[in-house]
Protein backbone atom coordinates (compact mmCIF):
# COMPACT_ATOMS: atom_id res chain seq x y z
CA UNK A 1 0.00 0.00 0.00
CA UNK A 2 1.27 3.44 -0.89
CA UNK A 3 1.34 5.68 2.19
CA UNK A 4 1.40 9.46 1.86
CA UNK A 5 1.29 12.22 4.46
CA UNK A 6 -0.96 15.18 3.65
CA UNK A 7 -2.12 18.32 5.44
CA UNK A 8 -5.55 19.90 5.44
CA UNK A 9 -6.46 21.36 2.02
CA UNK A 10 -3.78 19.29 0.33
CA UNK A 11 -4.87 16.55 -2.01
CA UNK A 12 -3.79 13.52 -3.95
CA UNK A 13 -4.53 12.79 -7.58
CA UNK A 14 -5.29 9.25 -8.76
CA UNK A 15 -4.87 8.74 -12.48
CA UNK A 16 -5.87 11.69 -14.65
CA UNK A 17 -9.26 12.50 -13.26
CA UNK A 18 -9.72 11.52 -9.62
CA UNK A 19 -8.74 13.91 -6.84
CA UNK A 20 -9.09 13.34 -3.10
CA UNK A 21 -8.85 16.47 -0.93
CA UNK A 22 -8.32 16.47 2.85
CA UNK A 23 -10.97 18.95 3.99
CA UNK A 24 -10.83 18.71 7.76
CA UNK A 25 -9.20 16.67 10.51
CA UNK A 26 -10.95 16.65 13.85
CA UNK A 27 -9.82 14.08 16.41
CA UNK A 28 -10.41 10.64 14.90
CA UNK A 29 -12.48 11.93 12.00
CA UNK A 30 -11.19 13.00 8.63
CA UNK A 31 -13.42 14.71 6.07
CA UNK A 32 -12.50 14.01 2.49
CA UNK A 33 -13.66 15.64 -0.70
CA UNK A 34 -13.61 13.51 -3.81
CA UNK A 35 -13.66 14.79 -7.37
CA UNK A 36 -14.21 12.02 -9.88
CA UNK A 37 -15.96 11.47 -13.21
CA UNK A 38 -19.60 10.40 -12.91
CA UNK A 39 -18.91 6.85 -14.05
CA UNK A 40 -16.52 6.31 -11.14
CA UNK A 41 -18.64 5.06 -8.25
CA UNK A 42 -17.48 6.21 -4.81
CA UNK A 43 -18.81 4.47 -1.71
CA UNK A 44 -17.99 4.10 1.95
CA UNK A 45 -16.39 0.67 2.04
CA UNK A 46 -18.51 -0.82 4.81
CA UNK A 47 -21.73 0.31 3.10
CA UNK A 48 -20.57 -1.12 -0.22
CA UNK A 49 -19.71 -4.47 1.40
CA UNK A 50 -22.97 -4.70 3.32
CA UNK A 51 -25.06 -3.94 0.24
CA UNK A 52 -23.08 -6.58 -1.66
CA UNK A 53 -23.84 -9.08 1.15
CA UNK A 54 -27.55 -8.18 1.11
CA UNK A 55 -27.67 -8.61 -2.66
CA UNK A 56 -26.23 -12.11 -2.33
CA UNK A 57 -28.47 -12.92 0.62
CA UNK A 58 -31.60 -11.88 -1.31
CA UNK A 59 -30.58 -14.37 -4.00
CA UNK A 60 -30.66 -17.22 -1.49
CA UNK A 61 -34.22 -16.85 -0.25
CA UNK A 62 -36.38 -19.95 -0.38
CA UNK A 63 -39.62 -18.99 -2.18
CA UNK A 64 -41.64 -20.90 0.42
CA UNK A 65 -40.43 -18.44 3.09
CA UNK A 66 -41.91 -15.39 1.33
CA UNK A 67 -44.76 -13.92 3.38
CA UNK A 68 -48.09 -13.00 1.87
CA UNK A 69 -48.61 -9.29 1.42
CA UNK A 70 -48.86 -7.76 4.85
CA UNK A 71 -49.69 -4.11 5.16
CA UNK A 72 -48.83 -2.72 8.58
CA UNK B 1 -35.89 -16.76 -25.94
CA UNK B 2 -35.68 -19.07 -22.95
CA UNK B 3 -33.56 -19.00 -19.82
CA UNK B 4 -32.96 -21.83 -17.39
CA UNK B 5 -33.38 -20.43 -13.85
CA UNK B 6 -33.68 -21.88 -10.36
CA UNK B 7 -37.43 -21.75 -10.94
CA UNK B 8 -37.27 -23.66 -14.22
CA UNK B 9 -37.38 -22.44 -17.79
CA UNK B 10 -38.48 -18.85 -18.34
CA UNK B 11 -39.63 -17.42 -21.67
CA UNK B 12 -38.77 -13.81 -22.39
CA UNK B 13 -38.49 -11.27 -25.17
CA UNK B 14 -35.73 -8.80 -25.94
CA UNK B 15 -37.93 -5.92 -24.75
CA UNK B 16 -38.37 -7.52 -21.32
CA UNK B 17 -34.68 -7.04 -20.52
CA UNK B 18 -33.70 -4.43 -17.93
CA UNK B 19 -30.13 -3.16 -18.18
CA UNK B 20 -28.15 -1.93 -15.18
CA UNK B 21 -25.15 -0.39 -16.99
CA UNK B 22 -23.04 -0.35 -13.80
CA UNK B 23 -24.26 -3.71 -12.53
CA UNK B 24 -25.41 -4.16 -8.95
CA UNK B 25 -23.36 -2.81 -6.06
CA UNK B 26 -20.63 -5.34 -5.35
CA UNK B 27 -21.82 -7.49 -8.27
CA UNK B 28 -20.75 -5.40 -11.27
CA UNK B 29 -20.94 -8.31 -13.72
CA UNK B 30 -24.72 -8.60 -13.23
CA UNK B 31 -26.03 -6.09 -15.74
CA UNK B 32 -29.05 -7.62 -17.48
CA UNK B 33 -32.19 -8.78 -15.71
CA UNK B 34 -35.77 -9.87 -16.05
CA UNK B 35 -38.44 -9.11 -13.49
CA UNK B 36 -40.43 -12.23 -12.65
CA UNK B 37 -43.63 -12.33 -10.65
CA UNK B 38 -43.70 -14.18 -7.37
CA UNK B 39 -47.49 -14.50 -7.14
CA UNK B 40 -50.16 -12.32 -8.74
CA UNK B 41 -50.80 -9.31 -6.51
CA UNK B 42 -47.75 -9.93 -4.34
CA UNK B 43 -45.38 -7.02 -3.61
CA UNK B 44 -42.51 -9.48 -4.14
CA UNK B 45 -40.77 -10.12 -7.43
CA UNK B 46 -37.60 -11.82 -8.55
CA UNK B 47 -34.86 -9.84 -10.21
CA UNK B 48 -33.59 -12.62 -12.43
CA UNK B 49 -30.05 -12.21 -13.76
CA UNK B 50 -29.51 -13.05 -17.42
CA UNK B 51 -25.74 -12.90 -16.98
CA UNK B 52 -25.73 -15.48 -14.20
CA UNK B 53 -28.97 -17.48 -14.41
CA UNK B 54 -28.53 -19.02 -10.95
CA UNK B 55 -28.88 -15.53 -9.43
CA UNK B 56 -32.48 -14.52 -8.69
CA UNK B 57 -32.67 -11.73 -6.16
CA UNK B 58 -35.83 -11.41 -4.11
CA UNK B 59 -37.06 -7.82 -4.39
CA UNK B 60 -40.07 -6.09 -2.90
CA UNK B 61 -42.13 -2.96 -3.36
CA UNK B 62 -40.82 -1.14 -0.26
CA UNK B 63 -44.06 0.81 0.21
CA UNK B 64 -45.92 -2.43 0.88
CA UNK B 65 -44.16 -2.48 4.26
CA UNK B 66 -42.79 1.04 4.80
CA UNK B 67 -45.53 3.44 3.78
CA UNK B 68 -43.46 6.58 4.42
CA UNK B 69 -40.33 5.43 2.59
CA UNK B 70 -38.90 8.49 0.85
CA UNK B 71 -35.60 7.80 -0.93
CA UNK B 72 -33.93 10.99 -2.16
CA UNK B 73 -32.16 10.45 -5.46
CA UNK B 74 -29.14 12.58 -6.31
CA UNK B 75 -29.33 14.57 -9.55
CA UNK B 76 -26.51 12.39 -10.92
CA UNK B 77 -28.61 9.27 -10.36
CA UNK B 78 -31.52 10.82 -12.24
CA UNK B 79 -29.15 11.74 -15.07
CA UNK B 80 -27.71 8.21 -15.19
CA UNK B 81 -31.23 6.81 -15.43
CA UNK B 82 -32.42 9.48 -17.89
CA UNK B 83 -35.26 10.08 -15.43
CA UNK B 84 -37.45 13.10 -15.94
CA UNK B 85 -40.65 13.87 -14.05
CA UNK B 86 -42.68 12.26 -16.78
CA UNK B 87 -40.74 8.99 -16.95
CA UNK B 88 -42.30 6.02 -15.23
CA UNK B 89 -40.02 4.88 -12.44
CA UNK B 90 -40.08 1.84 -10.23
CA UNK B 91 -38.21 1.50 -6.96
CA UNK B 92 -37.54 -1.90 -5.43
CA UNK B 93 -35.68 -3.05 -2.33
CA UNK B 94 -33.88 -6.36 -2.04
CA UNK B 95 -35.42 -8.60 0.62
CA UNK B 96 -33.60 -11.16 2.75
CA UNK B 97 -35.35 -13.87 4.73
CA UNK B 98 -33.52 -16.23 7.11
CA UNK B 99 -34.36 -19.84 6.17
CA UNK B 100 -37.68 -20.84 7.75
CA UNK B 101 -38.10 -17.46 9.50
CA UNK B 102 -40.27 -15.12 7.42
CA UNK B 103 -40.74 -12.95 10.53
CA UNK B 104 -37.04 -12.10 10.34
CA UNK B 105 -37.35 -10.60 6.87
CA UNK B 106 -35.32 -7.46 6.21
CA UNK B 107 -35.43 -4.95 3.37
CA UNK B 108 -32.41 -3.03 2.13
CA UNK B 109 -33.82 0.49 2.28
CA UNK B 110 -30.38 2.12 2.01
CA UNK B 111 -29.51 0.57 -1.34
CA UNK B 112 -32.68 0.55 -3.46
CA UNK B 113 -32.93 -0.41 -7.10
CA UNK B 114 -34.26 2.43 -9.22
CA UNK B 115 -35.61 1.60 -12.65
CA UNK B 116 -36.66 3.78 -15.57
CA UNK B 117 -39.47 1.61 -16.88
CA UNK B 118 -39.84 3.24 -20.28
CA UNK B 119 -36.12 3.14 -21.11
CA UNK B 120 -35.64 -0.20 -19.34
CA UNK B 121 -32.53 0.92 -17.47
CA UNK B 122 -31.78 0.63 -13.78
CA UNK B 123 -29.26 1.48 -11.11
CA UNK B 124 -28.70 0.40 -7.54
CA UNK B 125 -27.94 3.45 -5.47
CA UNK B 126 -26.58 3.94 -1.96
CA UNK B 127 -28.62 6.72 -0.38
CA UNK B 128 -26.95 9.56 1.50
CA UNK B 129 -27.66 10.35 5.11
CA UNK B 130 -28.59 8.25 8.09
CA UNK B 131 -32.32 7.79 7.53
CA UNK B 132 -32.42 4.22 6.26
CA UNK B 133 -30.64 0.97 7.04
CA UNK B 134 -29.42 -1.93 4.95
CA UNK B 135 -31.25 -4.48 7.12
CA UNK B 136 -34.58 -2.90 7.98
CA UNK B 137 -36.74 -5.39 9.89
CA UNK B 138 -40.28 -5.07 8.65
CA UNK B 139 -42.15 -7.14 11.21
CA UNK B 140 -41.63 -4.96 14.23
CA UNK B 141 -43.30 -1.73 15.09
CA UNK B 142 -40.24 0.48 15.48
CA UNK B 143 -38.98 3.27 13.27
CA UNK B 144 -35.94 2.52 11.11
CA UNK B 145 -32.81 2.64 13.24
CA UNK B 146 -30.40 5.45 12.49
CA UNK B 147 -27.48 4.22 10.41
CA UNK B 148 -23.92 4.91 11.48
Amino acid sequence: MLVLTRKVHQSIVIGDDVEVVILEVRGEQVRLGIRAPRDVAVHRKEIYQQIQEENRSSANVDPSDIPDAHLP
Amino acid sequence: MTLSTRFGMVEYNEEDILTFPQGLLGLPALKRFLILEHKPGSPFRWLQSLDEPSMSLLVCDPWAYVADYDPQLRPTDETDLALTDSEARMILATASIPPGKPEGMTLNLLGPLVINLSKRIGKQIALDGGTYTIRHRVFQRSRPAVAA
